[in-house]
């Protein structure tokens, strides 16, 4: 692992002052080596199932392409199981070669896992656990490229209030730190507010809606629905309409997916829909090219696999040192701008994205439109 | 000696003071070689535009063949492993070794992980993201690369066309200089003289400037 070779690019020559082709002068200086473990599903786990994944080998090919670098990964293929997430955390750590983590999914794997990584001196960057919890600095090494909880949830209730006209919100939950933790957010940024909701909570995978439906009573008009799981939210809209009840309903980040689709429905999300950006309009046809298809959510572990080979490269640059400490100590350095969420990343103290920000998008007839 | 001087006197009075006639001198002179340099300029601009449209030409071909290599290898790579599947289900032995063997190594390794995988989590087809072995995507991102260089070099030869033609712009508009500079002796009255050395020293500068800034 580190300096495999130095090599000193020929500067290209020189037209009368401007420079040739960047690629033709570019300077190739150093090849980086080392692995990267990326703990997010790839099989079988549903909706979602390997679009981070994809993101994550995109960024990382795209990233040795660009840099001449000679990262590879390791997948680990956890989804939601905190069981199966300190299982691999596990074996990723007596891996020598391993320096750094994109993942875990979600928060709850990330409370399982964070002290294994903790006390094997690795980072771990999460492209989509929220909760708030977790940047209360009792995990050391776990950053995340995305808005915290404490930031979407009163957003989600900013929206509700402003926009949605509520006379009594229904808060459906699942019991899990994601879930939970965005809910009490919601349902805090509401009281505040002084509008009325009520809270029930369902459980994952759940089939029958009915007592929700039931709930829905004319004074309830807004239906929160800040699930864990996509194809939940859709069942549970899909009942709703069953059912002749139509309030307005809103997601949290987890449901901007594909397989959520309930017309008109609001979701929340850290991440803008980057097919939508002139800027990251390149690398979609670059995933378009390799996956065929393309889905919005998953975008984050693009930029999480960047934020650790940036790392990774700032250490291998710096000394040739691309260990897990030094990958530790240049993380908090990071600094690019971002073509796929559309701004600067950078960490604070928390570490925190600096300058994070929630974007409420509409289902509409052509996909998600930005609606706030 | 009166003959003699009349000339002289006359000289003197049709063509002024002498710096008047230096100035026109230099200032031609001056106009002459800019115009050569700027022309030469133009020239090479020119030239090393053409090398950048022919090299962005070049990687547009080496772009198109990579994709089409791409493309080509990941059909081909499906299909045989749609092949080999239907060999080991059906227990025909021989024939899965036989398109086993039909496979590049790349294909062989990307179809040995994906055994390795468990069947609980195993992905429907070795050819996916979390397969190391997998290569397709590095070799899609080269040839993306190829084609960016292709475009980088289109824009650099249309930067150094547009500068060519900028110089070729001031080189002719030095013909002003030149015009104004040549009809300075025809004029008797001074004032005259002293306009058209002005034009063109105006237009000289004004040339140099823009051959600096179009450099």
């Amino acid at each position: 692992m580190g300096v495999v070779a130095v090599v000193a690019g020929a500067c290209g020559s020189s037209v009368g002052g401007e420079q040739q082709a960047s690629s033709a002068t570019a300077f190739k200086s150093i090849n980086c080596d080392g692995t990267v473990a990326v703990m997010l599903p790839y099989g079988r786990f549903g909706a979602t199932d390997s679009v981070q994944m994809n993101w994550a080998r995109v960024s990382l090919d795209k990233f040795n392409q660009d840099h001449n670098t000679l990262f590879t990964f390791e997948p680990s293929n956890v989804d939601f199981d905190p069981e199966a997430g300190v299982s691999e955390a596990q074996r990723i750590v007596t891996n020598p070669n391993v320096i750094g983590v994109v993942g875990p999914k979600t928060s709850v794997v990330t409370k399982a896992v964070g002290p294994i990584f903790d006390a094997a001196g690795l980072v771990y960057v999460s492209p989509s656990a929220t909760n708030a919890t977790l940047t209360d600095g009792k995990l050391k090494g776990f950053y995340r490229v995305v808005a915290s909880d404490s930031l979407q949830g009163p957003r989600m209730a900013q929206f509700i209030e402003e926009e949605l006209k509520p006379k009594t919100v229904l808060v459906v939950e699942n019991d899990e730190p994601y879930s939970k933790g965005l809910a009490d957010s919601i349902v805090e940024t509401l009281t505040a507010e002084g509008v009325p909701s009520q809270r029930i909570t369902v459980s994952l995978e759940q089939k029958s809606y009915q007592d929700v439906v039931a709930q829905v009573t004319d004074s309830v008009n807004v239906v929160a629905m800040p699930l864990l799981i996509a194809t939940d939210a859709q069942r549970l809209a899909n009942q709703l309409r069953a059912g002749g009840k139509y309030p307005a309903l809103i997601g949290g980040d987890s449901l901007f997916v594909g397989a959520f689709s309930a017309p008109g429905a609001y979701v929340s999300t850290y991440a803008p829909d980057a097919s939508k950006l002139s800027e990251g309009r390149e690398i979609i046809n670059l995933y378009q090219s390799i996956f065929g298809t393309f889905e919005a959510y998953g975008g984050p572990a693009f930029v999480a696999m960047q934020v650790v080979l940036t790392a990774a490269l700032t250490a291998c640059q710096a000394n040739g040192d691309v260990s897990r400490s030094a990958v530790t100590k240049a993380l908090p350095g990071v600094r690019f701008e971002s073509r796929i969420l559309d701004s600067s990343v950078a960490f604070d103290e928390r570490h925190e994205l600096k300058g994070a920000v929630v974007h409420i998008y509409q289902v509409g007839p052509r996909g998600f439109e930005l609606a706030d | 000696m009166t003959g003699a001087h009349a000339p002289s006197h006359g000289h003197s009075e049709m063509h002024g003071p002498r710096w008047l006639s230096i100035s026109s001198v230099a200032i031609l002179g001056i106009a002459a070689v800019l115009a050569g340099v700027t022309a030469w300029k133009s020239a090479v601009m020119q030239g090393h535009a053409v090398e950048n449209l022919t090299l962005s030409t070049k990687a547009t071909t080496d772009a198109n063949a990579l994709t089409q290599a791409a493309e080509r290898s990941m059909t081909s790579e499906r299909q045989l492993f749609i092949d080999f599947r239907s060999a080991l289900d059906s227990n025909n032995k021989n024939r899965s070794v036989m398109i086993y063997g039909m496979m590049n190594p790349n294909t062989r390794a990307a179809i040995g992980w994906w055994r390795e995988q468990p069947e609980t989590s195993r992905p429907t087809s070795p050819f996916v993201s979390a397969n190391p072995s997998w290569d397709a995507p590095g070799v899609i991102i080269d040839a993306k690369a190829a084609l960016d260089r292709s475009d980088e070099y289109l824009q650099l030869a249309e930067f150094q066309l547009g500068r060519a033609h900028s110089l070729e712009f001031l080189a002719a508009l030095l013909t002003i200089a030149f015009l104004a500079s040549g009809l300075t002796p025809l004029f008797e009255s001074l004032r005259s003289r002293i306009s058209l050395i002005s034009v063109s020293t105006a237009v000289v500068i004004a040339c140099l400037i823009g051959t600096a800034v179009f450099w």
